[in-house]
């Protein structure tokens, strides 16, 4: 049986859901031994005695029936330097965080023989260079093809959630208030029709001034009548359809008052795994933008398309995609084989995702030995460092053994920033 | 008019070796330009089944071999609808360079012996097949005594000269560059020969010969790209390994001095070596 599985990954714990053929929507996965939440937290307990990990849920079991060592908050530790050491062999955090999400997928998978894996994709709380190498890695060991394994944000994941629900939650805009321990987050996904094309674009407020997690432990009263007041004041902003509440802030059921502001003319639906389902969704069925006329825009994604010009310098030719747009920027990048036919120019091209507008830059290739037409092999990547400044490097790849590579490698810089100026 | 040509094939782990000039090709591309640059060089016998065994393994083109070989079956197929299919599968070369192929081919058949002959040594020059190259200028030269085109026989003596030059027998390169030279002139042929002879005599000595022929502007460019062709040396490995060489021979290091000339003359005779077609 197919499995395509979702896993948000933050700082204190990892949910999961996998999508089984049949279902109308993922279901979310427990521990075999605590069934009552799917937030697995990221702690690790070595076994002296069995010799083995255990993970999650499991640890508060086994911790006080075995010897072993244990190992907490891998994620926030992931910049550390420190090494811990279990039973003579010595991890950096990057690698517990590897066995850790290594061991939850492998326990999950054994549960049925007939459970194949073929798709994952990961959601992330915040973006960590250390821990998208892990997630990298982690796509390596479990042999899945690039392509059926994905890294997202959670502002994605909310979205592919949205887009695969009944489309009369989204006749309008859609909301969503985050409460979690760094205080309340409001996001609102709006569309604007372009033509024939859909545009999305996903805002983000911070709230936490106003409604900061300490007021959970303090007035209940008053955290609902403010929430109530901003409710009403974002609920005027534009016509809503639907309203999500995720985040452990609204695990209590205290909202009274600001539940008749929300549900007034709208559908309200409160869940933790909101972002596991969305990047579920996106494992199963891909991106929801592709293969369709529309782009999301949102804040760290990249609004432009970037690619090259192939065909006649000055005549007959076309777009060709080299990095698409409208995701995040550590997602964006691409390569591409180009032969030079009596030239030594590329033109670099820019199209705004929403506006279709092209900007165009030519870069002049120097330095490489004259070879007759068409025999001037190069590969040109693009990557993004940041979200505001990429690269293109171009190879010399040479042309056989009938023109060999020089093994010359260009780089030229670009920023977002001087693209949309 | 300038072009960029996008790649959508895959390259070979494997190269298809051409029997004749040893000539690998490892990519749908390389054995576009093969064949484009080189139909002199080309005979039915070489597009075949082994080449699409190939063409089906390596490149992962099922559909291009497939049709290959459905056409080699036919009675009516001549090289031409095999190399023409070959050509028009991707958009490598356009419909017009296409067509001047094809023109290519016919004008080609009306081609004397010697013309079609020379051709085909200047394929094997092209890719330094330099022993063969000459081998069959000098064929030309005995079985086609009088020609009867100084242009033709001009060409012929001159790219002769190139083959001899870079086999390191300067003296007939020399007398072929000036056979060229007596009969048609050409500049190109003359600077040629200067500058193999600034390669074997002193400065004066070619200063002398230049003023002989009406070339003394070419004296200074002739020393000028002999400097850069000096300095770009210092780039090449075998350059390095020279001079790493000669340290050890300085400091007294024989075993490491002979040891690191063995490498060199290794190289140098696999060079040789794959001149022999």
């Amino acid at each position: 049986m197919d499995i395509y599985l979702g896993v948000d990954l933050c700082r204190k714990n990892v949910q999961m859901s996998y999508y089984e053929e049949g279902k109308d929507e993922p279901t979310s996965i427990y521990q075999l031994n605590n069934a009552e939440t799917y937030q697995l937290p990221n702690v690790m307990f070595y076994s002296k005695e069995e010799k083995r990990w255990y993970v999650g849920n499991q640890v508060s079991t086994v911790r006080f029936q075995q010897d072993g060592e244990i190992v907490e908050d891998i994620v926030g530790n992931i910049d550390s330097d420190k090494h811990v050491a279990v039973e003579g062999a010595v991890y950096t955090y990057d690698a517990l965080l590897l066995i850790l999400l290594k061991t939850h997928i492998e326990e999950f998978l054994s549960r049925s023989e007939e459970y194949v894996l073929k798709g994952l994709t990961i959601t992330l709380e915040e973006y960590h260079p250390k821990v998208y190498q892990v997630l990298q890695k982690l796509c390596k060991e479990l042999g899945l093809a690039e392509d059926a394994f994905y890294i997202m944000s959670h502002e994605n994941a909310f979205f592919q959630y949205v887009m695969n629900q009944d489309e009369k939650l989204r006749t309008n805009s859609v909301a969503m208030f985050e409460y979690g321990p760094e205080g309340m987050e409001y996001y609102r996904i709006d569309k604007k029709h372009q033509g024939n094309a859909r545009i999305f674009y996903l805002g983000r407020e911070s709230l936490k001034e106003e409604l900061p997690y300490a007021m959970l432990f303090e007035d209940i009263a008053s955290l609902d009548q403010k929430f109530a007041e901003i409710a009403k004041k974002k609920m005027r902003e534009t016509y809503i359809s639907t309203v999500y509440l995720t985040g452990v802030g609204f695990t209590d059921m205290w909202i009274e008052q600001s539940q008749k502001v929300l549900c007034d003319g709208r559908r309200v639906f409160m869940g933790q795994n909101l972002y596991t389902k969305g990047a579920c969704y996106h494992a199963k069925f891909g991106a929801y933008e592709a293969d369709r006329d529309c782009v999301l825009c949102t804040e760290g994604s990249i609004p432009f398309d970037i690619g090259v010009c192939v065909g006649e310098l000055e005549g007959r030719n076309q777009f060709y995609p080299i990095a698409i747009g409208g995701r995040e920027w550590y997602n964006m990048k691409g390569q591409v084989t180009l032969f030079l036919d009596d030239t030594n120019r590329i033109e670099m091209l820019y199209q705004d995702k929403v506006s279709k507008e092209m900007q165009r830059e030519i870069i002049e290739i120097h330095g490489l030995p004259k070879r007759p037409p068409k025999t001037t092999k190069i590969s040109l990547e693009v990557e993004l460092t940041d979200e505001r400044v990429g690269a293109i490097v171009i190879r010399d790849v040479g042309f056989g053994r009938i023109y060999p590579t020089t093994n010359k490698i260009y780089r030229k810089d670009f920023s977002i920033g001087h693209i949309e100026s | 008019m300038g072009r960029v040509i996008l790649c959508e094939t895959t390259p070979a782990t494997t190269s298809y070796i051409f029997p004749n000039t040893k000539i690998e090709v490892f990519s749908y591309e390389e054995l576009c330009y093969y064949i484009y640059n080189n139909i002199a060089l080309i005979s039915e016998e070489h597009i075949g089944v082994p080449m699409f065994n190939w063409i089906e393994r390596e490149l992962h083109l099922s559909d291009l071999a497939e049709s290959l070989r459905n056409l080699k079956e036919k009675d009516t197929t001549d090289l031409t609808d095999l190399l023409t299919a070959i050509l028009t599968y991707k958009e490598y070369y356009t419909i017009p360079e296409i067509k001047e192929f094809i023109l290519q081919i016919e004008r080609m058949k009306g081609l004397s012996a010697p013309q079609y002959r020379k051709l085909q040594a200047d394929g094997f020059l092209r890719y330094h097949k330099y022993l063969k190259a000459a081998a069959i200028y000098d064929e030309i030269l005995d079985q086609y005594p009088d020609i009867g085109n100084d242009k033709l026989l001009a060409a012929i003596y001159h790219n002769r000269g190139i083959a001899y030059a870079n086999n390191f027998e300067l003296e007939d390169a020399m007398e072929s560059y000036r056979k060229a030279y007596e009969l048609i002139g050409d500049v190109g042929t003359m600077y040629e020969y200067l500058l193999l002879l600034a390669t074997m005599k002193d400065r004066e000595d070619v200063e002398v010969m230049a003023k002989y022929y009406h070339a003394e502007s070419m004296v200074q460019p002739i020393y000028d790209a002999i400097k850069d062709a000096e300095e770009d040396v210092t780039g090449s490995p075998i350059y390095h390994r020279m001079e790493r060489a000669m340290y050890h021979y300085e400091k007294n290091n024989l075993t490491d001095f002979n040891q690191r000339m063995d490498t060199v003359l290794e190289h140098l005779k696999e060079e040789f070596r794959e001149q022999t077609v």
